[in-house]
């Protein structure tokens, strides 16, 4: 029966460094597979094409690497499936050790580093650092230009960047190279933020035709959800996280839309069970910020505050380890009235990580220190790409009436308003309220 | 909304910072959002007690500071925190199960506190610890062996590393599944392995009885039974094996390749092909089926193992390079229609040796070499002639199709989990082979060896795939190559050497039946062997062209 074990663990071995890595990810060693098509890489790159799940996929590379330790590839396939583990269980835990394994990659590796770079991207963009993920990208295209997961790690890091052009020419290569869930996941979202939600939505649809597994279903479910909500179409949204949470029982993003279109839906206390659900097992940030802002929303104080305490603590850990908070950290702080920090940090994060959201973060914030001017500027920018997104015509409007242009401003919130009337707990009623005033007052 | 367009390049990333390496306090190995458990048990003769400490990390710490501040004034006092130590110790205690022998047992509690060490940014975590205790139904210095069952279902949901540890206080633990030790001094240091698997002991099941009452005394190991070592006993070959393929994984898994490693990996890949031939499958079954009827002479032995060396080396390359340099190429797909011919070959067999009893040539059922009477002919065989039923010809149908089913289902999808079942499921289990499939009515001509060479040797076998799989997964395909034609002349010097001493005791047995005379009801089996081994021999090819076919 030993032979049967080893085997078992020789032929994971096998299958893991060569069917997933090789011939699935592109050359490794012989020539003649540089000519292989590349079609195997799910939502965080992780390789889906055989249907194994990724819990699957990581036992045989962990199998594989205490069998043959010297096996960089499988390394660097296993460092990429921590990193997408962490993201689809909304579990940090997993980022050290997919550093761990990186690390075992860049030593063994030798000059065949396109898998380590890519999950040296996949790392560096996990934690906010999209010029090193862009630079890893682009080290590992040098070496393997065919490798649709250094495009799409190259695609994510340039839309961070601002660099929308440079974003969707590499999302178009992954594309060709490997029209698969994760690619066009990623087409999905270049037309969303462009505006096209249509597009946007007919993409992720194709995406979830094509999800080899339940993760990669679950995955396209909730970015469909997630355009219907951003459309105004709670009930839709909410039909697509309930189907996300049938493939992956549990899925914190899903649970987390689904709190959100309950709330829409006026199923508060639903929704409020559900959001409880999510931050107790996943109490990060952004989850923390939407949790809190319902139930200041709802008048529960208190409720808000204990979610305020916990994202505190958050973000303590954020400065301690030298990390700048995102845009919608720094929204969180500014409206909690410390402009000067959140002042700070849109500035850096306009030198860091100029992407659309992060415009409209610096010019909410500019606009709550009373320099609407700038924030008028900055807003422009955040637009400029053409999205359809509700808050950032909420905050011009808001901005546009600071500046006295009060038919802008109604335009702005109506704008807000007819793309998503949900778009958030507060602003939205505070955009009705504003709206009521103007024409009360008009 | 404001996180879902983070989803892509960050999702969960907004946490991974809170791992940034450099950070200055790696306190908790499983994250800032973990929540940490030990239990330290002492089992004495009527007693059972538990030290239980719970390590919340800095956000759970924070989630929970609400449920302390009882008067909601922002300080946490010492009441407030002692209060909450006992109402966590309570909780605790709920969601553990404790049973002896299946009666479950009321722990109580002895002593709780909660306290807030520093942690990570100036940030508090939580140390909960408690103690607990239970009279035990009955006293296990005195009683015979009992099961004592610990399981901890507390905050079963969040991350975290769980350890169990037990220590026996006059009273014998036998072979303890975890160890006496915790290994983090209570959760206070946690080991910086930052790839070694966390800890996730749940559940303990220990063995408890009087001191002295068990043949071994309890050496306790860190986590669980390893099960495939008592699997590995049941097959004595697959044991011996164990080491040398270690050793061999090691040496093709070298960074560096020396001559001496690599000249070691060879020698040891020929082992291995031996070792290999001598588990079923491969052929054998069908080469001794030959050699043990009437006609095979010691070349042929020679020959057909060959044929399945041959075959099966040059399946291996084929099928290896073939899926490692087109990912197109499914991998099931290879090994069905490798199925369907070795089946078809069989069944070719098969309607060649009804060829014969239909033409009722003669040389075939009154051969002098016929009285090549297998041993099993006496036991199995005497019942007469409708034997179509028989064990030795359905376990060697059956033996064929899995082994067969092996190949296919081995590959079945290329990912790996399912390979992994595939192999498990389908690695053609060790029993008796089974000559007497084709034995009465062998086909004779080379083409007839040829044939059997071929079917038994076309579906390339798991671990030669696997030997040159993984030599290419390291950039190594020459060598990958050279392994593989090592591990072919190995199962070829098994194979012969099987061959060769299957014609020294047929000859011996025909001798010795020569001498005997034939019984009655050995002449009947004769003369309906050849009709019934040829449909068994039909069947089988049929059989495995049917598994083989959905997979196409």
């Amino acid at each position: 029966m030993t032979r049967r074990t080893r085997v078992v663990i020789a032929t994971g071995v096998a299958f893991g460094g060569v069917l997933f890595a090789a011939a699935a990810l592109g050359p490794v060693s012989s020539p003649s597979s540089l000519a292989t098509p590349v079609h195997a890489v799910g939502p965080g790159g992780v390789p889906a094409r055989s249907g194994a799940s990724l819990d699957e996929t990581i036992d045989a590379l962990e199998t594989r690497v205490s069998v043959v330790p010297g096996d960089h590839v499988a390394w660097a396939t296993l460092a990429i499936a921590y990193v997408e583990r962490a993201r689809a269980t909304v579990d940090p835990t997993w980022y050290p050790r997919a550093e761990a394994a990186l690390e075992r990659a860049e030593q063994l590796g030798g000059d065949d580093q396109h898998l380590a770079a890519a999950a040296r991207s996949a790392l560096a963009a996990a934690r906010h650092d999209f010029p090193a993920a862009k630079v890893a990208a682009e080290h590992g295209l040098a070496i393997n230009q065919h490798s649709a997961i250094l495009w799409g790690a190259l695609g994510d890091a340039e839309v961070q960047l601002g660099d929308y052009d440079a974003a969707f020419d590499a999302i178009q290569r992954m594309v060709d190279l490997a029209p698969d869930t994760a690619s066009l996941a990623r087409a999905s979202y270049a037309w969303e933020l462009r505006g096209d939600l249509p597009r946007a939505r007919a993409l992720m649809q194709r995406a979830l035709d094509d999800a080899p597994t339940a993760t990669d279903r679950a995955f396209a479910l909730v970015h469909l959800g997630g355009l219907w909500f951003d459309d105004g179409e709670p009930a839709a949204a909410l039909d697509s996280f309930n189907r996300a949470l049938d493939a992956v029982p549990g899925d914190i993003a899903a649970l987390a839309g689904k709190a959100r279109a309950e709330a829409a839906l006026g199923q508060i206390e639903t929704a409020v069970d559900h959001w409880y659900q999510v931050v107790d097992r996943a109490p990060e940030p952004g989850h923390l910020i939407e949790f809190a802002r319902l139930l200041e929303s709802l008048g529960r104080t208190d409720e808000a505050a204990a979610q305020w305490v916990v994202f505190d603590a958050t973000q303590q850990l954020f400065a301690a380890n030298g990390v700048l908070p995102d845009a919608a950290a720094t929204l969180a702080e500014a409206e909690r009235g410390r402009i000067d920090d959140a002042l700070a940090a849109s500035a850096a994060g306009i030198r860091t990580r100029p992407f659309v959201d992060m415009y409209d973060a610096r010019a909410w914030v500019l606009h709550l220190a009373g320099r609407h001017d700038e924030a008028m500027v900055m807003i422009e920018e955040a637009m400029s790409l053409g999205g359809r997104t509700a808050r950032f015509h909420f905050h011009a409007g808001m901005i546009a009436l600071s500046l006295g242009d009060t038919e802008r401003a109604v335009s702005e919130l109506e704008t807000a308003l007819e793309i998503n009337p949900w778009f958030d707990p507060i602003s939205a009623p505070q955009a009705r309220g504003v709206l009521d005033e103007i024409g009360a007052g008009g | 909304m404001i996180g879902r367009r983070l989803l892509f390049a960050t999702a969960a990333g907004v946490a991974a910072a809170l791992l940034a390496p450099g950070s200055g306090a790696a306190a908790h190995p499983l994250g800032n959002f973990s929540v940490n458990h030990a239990h330290a048990l002492t089992i004495s003769a009527a007693r059972l007690v538990d030290h239980a400490v719970v390590d919340y990390a800095e956000i759970p710490t924070a989630q929970r500071i609400g449920d302390i501040d009882g008067d909601g004034d922002g300080e946490l006092s010492s009441i407030e925190l002692e209060r909450y130590g006992s109402v966590q110790c309570a909780a605790l205690r709920d969601a553990m199960e404790v049973t002896v022998d299946a009666v479950t047992v009321e722990l109580g509690v002895d002593s709780t506190a909660y306290t807030r060490p520093e942690g990570q940014a100036g940030l508090a975590t939580g140390r909960l610890e408690c103690t607990f205790s239970a009279d035990l139904p009955l006293d296990l210095a005195r009683s015979a062996s009992s099961t004592i069952v610990v399981a901890d279902e507390f905050e079963a949901d969040r991350v975290g590393w769980r350890e169990i540890t037990a220590v026996a206080d006059g009273v014998a633990l036998f072979d303890a599944p975890v160890g006496t030790v915790s290994p983090t001094d209570a959760l206070r240091s946690y080991p910086d392995d930052l790839l070694a698997d966390p800890l996730d002991v749940r559940r303990v099941e220990l063995q408890v009885g009087p001191l002295g009452s068990a043949p071994a005394a309890s050496t306790p190991q860190q986590g669980a039974v390893d099960t495939s070592a008592r699997d590995a006993s049941r097959n004595p070959i697959a044991d011996l094996v164990r080491p040398i393929t270690r050793t061999f994984d090691d040496l093709v898994g070298r960074q560096r390749l020396t001559w001496g490693v690599g000249v070691l990996a060879v020698a040891l890949s020929m082992v291995l092909g031996a070792s290999h031939a001598l588990l079923p499958g491969h052929g054998k079954t069908v080469m001794a089926a030959y050699i043990a009827g009437r006609q095979g002479t010691a070349r042929d032995a020679v020959f057909v193992g060959m044929t399945v060396t041959a075959t099966h080396t040059g399946g291996v390359l084929l099928v290896g390079l073939a899926l490692t340099t087109s990912s197109a190429l499914a991998g099931e797909s290879v090994m069905a229609v490798l199925g369907v011919v070795s089946g078809g070959i069989i069944v070719a067999l098969g309607a060649g040796m009804w060829w014969s009893v239909l033409r009722g040539t003669p040389d075939r059922v009154s051969g002098h070499h016929h009285g090549g009477h297998h041993h099993h002919g006496d036991h199995h065989h005497h019942g007469g002639p409708h034997h179509g039923h028989q064990h030795p010809p359905s376990h060697a149908l059956s033996e064929q199709v899995r082994a067969v089913a092996a190949g296919s289902t081995l590959l079945s999808t290329p990912g790996l989990p399912a390979s992994l079942a595939g192999a498990a499921r389908g690695e053609p289990v060790e029993g008796p082979t089974a000559p007497d499939i084709a034995r009465p009515v062998a086909p004779r001509s080379r083409w007839g060896l040829i044939g059997m060479g071929l079917a038994g040797g076309l579906v390339p076998s798991p671990s030669a795939l696997v030997v040159l799989l993984s030599a290419i997964a390291l950039g190594r395909t020459a060598f990958g190559v050279l392994l593989v034609i090592g591990y072919g002349v190995g199962m070829a010097a098994t194979l012969t050497l099987a061959g060769l001493l299957l014609v020294r005791v047929r000859d011996a047995l025909h001798d010795r039946s020569i001498a005997r005379g034939a019984s009655h009801a050995w002449l009947r089996w004769r003369r309906l062997a050849p009709p019934a081994t040829a449909t068994l021999v039909l069947l089988v090819g049929v059989g495995i062209v049917l598994r083989s076919i959905p997979s196409v």
